[in-house]
C-alpha cells in the first residue's frame, strides 16, 4: 500500500496527537478536545495510549471521547486502569487482556468483543451485542443493554466470563452461549427484563434473570432450572461486585432469580449427526 | 498486478462486453479495507425551526468508519418555505444534452414556474466527472394525460413522469420530486458531498443523511442515498435479501426499479402502503418488519386478527434481511420515521435534546452526542418504528405495542 493510499487517520508515532496527553508520574490524561484533528481518529488515540503504556503509566484518563472505536483493544497490562468520559465507539476493549476500563457514559455496540480477562464497567447503557464471544473477564453495566448481548460467550477451565446488567436486555440474550454467566437485574425496569429467544442454541453457561421468564421467551435449546446453592452463591458474589462497582444498595434476594441453562450439551446434534454418536 | 478488461474481446454469455478490472496480488486502489457498514443520521426540529446543514454534516461525518467514499447524501425538508406548494424536481444531468431532453419531455406536461442551477463547487476531491445539478419548481396542470389516461391524480401522474425520465430519458436522472424538500447526494465521502453542495448555505426543519459502504450494488451518483420519490426520502443501512419478492410487488403496482440498489423498493413500498393504500405509519412498519406467527399468536384477539390479516395481505411487502432505515416525508406534516428489522441486526439509536425541541436518530450514539452532548438517548425496539413530527413532537418512541393508537 503506497503512502497516498494509507487509510485516513493512520499515523506513525511521530505525527500522532501527542499534544493531547499530559503525563504525571504513572498517570496520563488525554484530553481529546485539544487534538489538532477533530474528531481524533481511533488509530491516533490507540497510538497515544500505547505510548503511555510503554512509558509505564498505570492510569490513563480519557476525556471528550466521541465515538472512537477499538479503544484499549488488546491492552494486556493487568494493573492498568482506564477511565473514559464521553461516548466510546464500537468494540470498546476488544480482546482486552487484563486492564480495567471504567466508562462514565453510554457505550456503543460490541463492548468487550472477545475479551480475555480484565473488567469493563459502564455507568450508563451499553447497546447491542455487548460481551460477544467473551472468553474471560467481567463486564458490569449499570443501565440497559440491547440485542444479542453475551452472544457466544465461552469458558474453559477456571476462565469464565461474567456479564452483569443492571437494567434490561432485549432479544437473543446469550445466544449460542457455550460458557460463562450472565446476570440481569432489571432494576428500575420499565420494560420486560429480557426479550425473546433467550439462550437460543446455548449449550453451556447460565443466565440468571430477576423475575420471571415465560416459556415462550426461551429460545430453542434453553430451559428454565431452579437455582442450586452454588448458583445462589455466584449470584450473591456478582451482586456484591455490582453494588461495590456502582456504590449502590441493591435490595434483591437471590430467590427472586430464575436460571436459564442449556437443555442438553449438544442441542443440535440431531440436525447434523444422524447417528448421534 | 492489474489487468484492464478489454471491452473489445471479453464478452459474457449474453454477448455484453465485460469491463471489469482484475486485481491479483495488489489491492484495488481506494479500497482501504476497514470494516464498515453504512451510516445513517437524521435530525428534526419538533417546533419547526430551521436547522443549518452543517449540523447534519457533523452528525454524519463523525461516523467515518461506516463509509468508504463510494456514496453519501443528504435530504432536506422544509427547505423552500416560499415555494412549498410546488413540486421541486431535482435532476442529475450528464451534460447539457440531458437537460434539453428533460426540458423537451416536460414541455407542457408540467407547468414549470421557476428553474435554477443547484450550487455545486467546480473543484472537489471527488473524482470527476460531476453531474450538472438542476432543479425545477413546477405545478401539475389541471388537465393532464399519460398513456391515454386522464384520471390520474396529481401525485400518481408525477410518479409516472419521474419514472419515465429515469427509465427512458438518457443522460438525466430525477433524484427528488417532492414538495418543500430536496436531495443532495453523490459518489464521495460524506464530508466531500457536504462541501460539494456547500450544505452550510441551506437550512430546513428536518434532515436525513446517509454515508455508504456499498457491498452488493454499484457506486454511482444517482444510486447514493437518500433515495426519493415524491416527498418520501429513504436512507438505508443493511441489505434487503427479499429484494426479488418486494420488487415484484412494487412492479405489479406500476413502479419501475431504475436505481440498481435494493433500497429503492423500500421507497416504493412506503409510497404504496402509506400514500396509495392509506395505511397508518405504524401499520406500514409492521407490514415491513412483522412479528413472527408464534408471537402474533400471543397477541390479544383483536390485534391478532389485524396482524394476521396484514401478514397475509402484504406478505410480499415483508422486508427480510438486516436493515435499519430512516424515512422522511413532508406531507401531511414533516415527519421522521426510523425502523430497524425485527431482529435489530443493524444499529439504531434515537435521542432527544434536553429542551425537547430536537429529535435525532443515528446509527451510533456518538453521532447524536457530537451535536447534542446532553441528549437523552434510547434504542427503539426491533421492528418498532420511532416517529417524530414537526408540531406534534415525538409520536412514537419505538417501545410501544405494535398497534397502539390504531383503531381496528
Amino acid at each position: 500500500m503506497g503512502p497516498d493510499q494509507r487509510p485516513k487517520g493512520q499515523g506513525t508515532e511521530e505525527v500522532c496527537g501527542k499534544e493531547c496527553m499530559t503525563i504525571q508520574g504513572d498517570r496520563a490524561v488525554v484530553d481529546l478536545g485539544l487534538s489538532k484533528v477533530q474528531p481524533m481518529h481511533f488509530t491516533t488515540l490507540n497510538c497515544i495510549m500505547r505510548m503511555a503504556m510503554r512509558q509505564g503509566c498505570k492510569r490513563i484518563e480519557l476525556k471528550g471521547v466521541m465515538g472512537q472505536r477499538y479503544i484499549a483493544s488488546t491492552a494486556s497490562d493487568e494493573g492498568l486502569y482506564i477511565t473514559i468520559r464521553g461516548t466510546p465507539g464500537n468494540d470498546l476493549g476488544a480482546f482486552l487482556n487484563g486492564p480495567t476500563i471504567e466508562v462514565f457514559g453510554n457505550a456503543q455496540d460490541m463492548t468487550g468483543n472477545t475479551m480475555n480477562s480484565g473488567r469493563i464497567i459502564i455507568h450508563g447503557n451499553a447497546w447491542d451485542v455487548t460481551g460477544l464471544a467473551a472468553r474471560g473477564g467481567r463486564i458490569l453495566v449499570r443501565g440497559d443493554t440491547g440485542y444479542r448481548v453475551g452472544i457466544h460467550m465461552k469458558e474453559f477451565g477456571d476462565t469464565r466470563p461474567t456479564l452483569v446488567v443492571g437494567g434490561t436486555a432485549k432479544d437473543y440474550l446469550g445466544e449460542y452461549m457455550a460458557g460463562g454467566t450472565i446476570l440481569v437485574l432489571g432494576l428500575d425496569r420499565t420494560a420486560p427484563v429480557v426479550g425473546r429467544s433467550v439462550g437460543a442454541g446455548m449449550h453451556g453457561g447460565r443466565i440468571f434473570v430477576r423475575g420471571t421468564v415465560a416459556p415462550q421467551q426461551l429460545g430453542p435449546a434453553a430451559s428454565l432450572f431452579p437455582l442450586t446453592e452454588g448458583d445462589r452463591e455466584e449470584v450473591r458474589e456478582l451482586m456484591d461486585d455490582f453494588q461495590r462497582s456502582f456504590s449502590l444498595e441493591v435490595d434483591v434476594d437471590p430467590s427472586q432469580f430464575v436460571k436459564v441453562a442449556p437443555s442438553s450439551s449438544r442441542p443440535f446434534s440431531g440436525y447434523y449427526d444422524k447417528t448421534n454418536i | 498486478m492489474k489487468v484492464e478488461g478489454d471491452a473489445g474481446e471479453r464478452r459474457d454469455r449474453r454477448g455484453l462486453p465485460v469491463r471489469s478490472e482484475s486485481f491479483t496480488a495488489s489491492r484495488p486502489p481506494r479500497w482501504d479495507g476497514q470494516p464498515g457498514g453504512c451510516g445513517i443520521a437524521s435530525c428534526i426540529s419538533l417546533h419547526g425551526k430551521p436547522v443549518p446543514g452543517d449540523r447534519i454534516a457533523r452528525m454524519l461525518t463523525i461516523m467515518g468508519e461506516r463509509e468508504n467514499g463510494l456514496g453519501a447524501g443528504y435530504a432536506c425538508y422544509g427547505l423552500f418555505p416560499h415555494r412549498k406548494d410546488q413540486y421541486c424536481l431535482q435532476f442529475f444531468f450528464d451534460d447539457e444534452e440531458g437537460k434539453h431532453r428533460v426540458e423537451d419531455f416536460l414541455g407542457d406536461r408540467l407547468d414549470v414556474v421557476h428553474d435554477e442551477k443547484v450550487f455545486t463547487r467546480s473543484r472537489s476531491t471527488i473524482s470527476p466527472p460531476y453531474p450538472l445539478v438542476w432543479r425545477y419548481f413546477a405545478d401539475v396542470p389541471r388537465t393532464r394525460e399519460w398513456n391515454g389516461r386522464q384520471d390520474l391524480g396529481e401525485e400518481d401522474y408525477l410518479v409516472e413522469l419521474v419514472q419515465h425520465i429515469n427509465e427512458r430519458v438518457e443522460k438525466a436522472f430525477c433524484i427528488s420530486s417532492g414538495k418543500d424538500m430536496a436531495v443532495f447526494k453523490g459518489n464521495g465521502y460524506s464530508y466531500e458531498i457536504a462541501d460539494f453542495y456547500d450544505l452550510e448555505r441551506y437550512s430546513g426543519t428536518m434532515w436525513l443523511s446517509h454515508s455508504r459502504f456499498p457491498t452488493n450494488s454499484p457506486a454511482w451518483w444517482a444510486g447514493a442515498h437518500p433515495l426519493s420519490l415524491l416527498d418520501w426520502g429513504v436512507c438505508h443501512n443493511g441489505e434487503i435479501t427479499s429484494y426479488g419478492v418486494n420488487r415484484k410487488l412494487v412492479e405489479m403496482n406500476g413502479y419501475r426499479c431504475t436505481v440498481l440498489t435494493d433500497t429503492e423498493v423500500v421507497v416504493y413500498l412506503w409510497d404504496l402502503l402509506v400514500r396509495r393504500n392509506r395505511l397508518p405509519v405504524e401499520v406500514a412498519a409492521f407490514v415491513m418488519a412483522p412479528w413472527t406467527f408464534q408471537d402474533i399468536a400471543l397477541m390479544p384477539p383483536e390485534q391478532r386478527r389485524l396482524a394476521e390479516w396484514l401478514r397475509i395481505t402484504y406478505r410480499e411487502a415483508f422486508l427480510n434481511g438486516p436493515f435499519s432505515i430512516i424515512v422522511g416525508r413532508s406531507r401531511p406534516e414533516t415527519s421522521l420515521i426510523a425502523l430497524a428489522d425485527r431482529k435489530k441486526l443493524r444499529p439504531m439509536i434515537v435521542g432527544l435534546s434536553p429542551e425537547e425541541d430536537m429529535a435525532y436518530c443515528a446509527s451510533e450514539e456518538s453521532s447524536i452526542r457530537i451535536v447534542e452532548p446532553e441528549a437523552s438517548t434510547w434504542a427503539p425496539e426491533a421492528g418498532n418504528p420511532f416517529v417524530a413530527t414537526v408540531g406534534k413532537g415525538i409520536v412514537r418512541r419505538g417501545t410501544e405495542n405494535p398497534f397502539q393508537g390504531v383503531r381496528t
